[in-house]
């Protein structure tokens, strides 16, 4: 979607630089045109967090300062506004990148377990800590098991860690999540990919995605472990 | 004479092109050299080497080739060779043979061997290798985090021979994989991460090993090398580096 949404705007900044070609009356070579808008994107800027994505805001047209120092002053009039132009194409892409992000976030759930799991045919369970049991990913099983997965609360994640910790911690030496889910693909087109991790009792996901961490419980195992001796 | 013009240009393109095929054409790679002539490669690499005994000519894959030696004084030590330009060429020699990590190919996680040659004397009788990540848990910007400990272990004997060279687990290289994914897609980036003072929610991978000596062996030795870029260096772990679950717990 990335790619689309770029292109997008891509092809308006063209459009209204095509625009504004036809209207001008003293044209200068177009390559020179677009030369110059493309110099003319080059700002300074920085980079807020706002509505949950990293935006780069323009604040200073510092491409079209150099151009207008480079350029003779007489033909300068000719690029001017296609520079100015491709300064102001940052905030066309500020606004499309904000609205992609409305889009993604109604269509994509990010909450919901399924998006970063759309499709398990490929999956495979790795035990990833000697606490692990040999254990099989059996793609009915963990669908089954998924259906009745229920946010659940991480707030007691430092308890986790100390429990393996401390030497008198229930899990001392042991992982709570002791297996990691790989080749799980995420619904088509969200992009999101996510780190995947299975709880010791085979009833609990860890999904870190993005900076964030998402917790499920299910009532059933998620996974089938080899018959022991 | 425009004509002429063009011929020159074309002429000039093509001459470079040939130029950059000659300059980077590796050509297909020939037969393994001999034990022989693979000593000698390596001694004319590093004369110290003074690789007497060649153990063997591993293929890591068809232009590289992992040679594990004895020097003269007795000692092992590692040879690597590439295929370059039409012929096998040494790139790197390690007087020692303690374990490191090899890179075939840096974009591809799966194209890595260990490889090792230990001196018999040592009476290692095998290596632990472990792919290690410490857990990590809290809460910062709001967010509860909590990040599993993984410890992923492949062992090698080394009572039948002293030396090996171990494919790179699908399972680490997975894990590595994941690891390089989840940082690209992290907002912001790494970099901003940085300057922003977030706390990092993550620890390094790690890998390391771990000998494992008969009874009577000599008192262990100290290992240090230096590598060139296709080297990966592994930490000599401790037993408090490892977590060993079904230990009695809860005593003391």
């Amino acid at each position: 979607m990335g790619i689309a949404v770029g292109l997008l705007s891509w092809v308006t900044v063209l459009y209204l630089l095509v625009r504004g070609y036809r209207k001008q009356e003293t044209k200068p070579a177009i390559w020179k045109m677009l030369f110059a808008a493309l110099v003319g994107f080059f700002s300074f800027s920085f980079k807020v967090p706002l509505f949950g994505q990293m935006v780069n805001i323009a604040l200073l047209p510092l491409g079209v300062w150099i151009l207008s120092w480079f350029i003779r002053r007489r033909s300068w009039p000719r690029y001017r506004k296609f520079a100015w132009t491709g300064f102001w194409a940052n905030y066309l892409f500020l606004a499309t990148a904000l609205l992609a992000g409305f889009v993604h976030s109604a269509l994509y759930d990010k909450n919901d377990p399924h998006t970063y799991l759309a499709d398990t045919r490929d999956a495979r369970i790795a035990g990833t800590h000697p606490s692990a049991r040999e254990a099989e990913f059996d793609e009915e099983l963990f669908r089954e098991a998924m259906a009745s997965a229920a946010s659940a609360d991480m707030k007691n994640s430092l308890d986790w860690y100390y429990e393996s910790r401390h030497q008198n911690g229930e899990l001392y030496q042991e992982e709570r999540f002791p297996y990691a889910l790989f080749g799980a693909k995420p619904r088509w087109g969200s992009g999101l990919i996510a780190a995947v991790y299975l709880e010791s009792d085979g009833k609990g996901l860890l999904l870190a995605s993005e900076g964030r961490y998402y917790y499920y419980r299910s009532e059933k195992p998620m996974m089938e472990w080899e018959a022991e001796e | 004479m425009r004509r002429r013009k063009w011929l020159a240009v074309i002429a000039v393109i093509l001459a470079a092109v040939a130029f950059i095929f000659i300059r980077t054409y590796d050509g297909r790679p020939g037969a393994i050299p001999s034990a022989e002539e693979a000593a000698a490669a390596i001694n004319q690499y590093e004369p110290e080497a003074d690789a007497e005994v060649v153990l063997d000519r591993i293929r890591l894959d068809d232009r590289q080739l992992f040679v594990p030696y004895v020097s003269g004084r007795g000692t092992h030590g590692m040879g690597f060779l590439k295929w370059e330009k039409g012929e096998w060429k040494v790139t790197r020699v390690d007087p020692g043979g303690s374990p490191e990590l090899r890179i075939l190919d840096h974009s591809n996680p799966s194209e890595r061997y260990i490889v090792w040659n230990i001196n018999p004397q040592e009476q290692m009788e095998q290596i632990r290798f472990y792919l290690i990540r410490e857990r990590n848990a809290g809460m910062s910007s709001g967010i509860y985090y909590y990040t599993p400990r993984v410890q992923m272990e492949e062992t090698a004997d080394l009572t039948k021979r002293p030396y090996g060279a171990l494919p790179f687990p699908e399972d680490w290289a997975d894990i590595l994989r994941e690891e390089k994914r989840m940082n690209q897609a992290l907002p912001g980036g790494v970099l901003d991460q940085l300057f922003s003072g977030m706390p990092s929610r993550h620890a390094m991978l790690q890998m390391g090993w771990f000998p494992d000596y008969a009874e009577d062996a000599p008192p262990p030795r100290g290992y240090s090398k230096s590598g060139d870029e296709d080297t990966e260096f592994l930490w000599i772990l401790d037993e408090p580096n490892l977590e060993k679950p079904g230990l009695t717990t809860g005593e003391d």
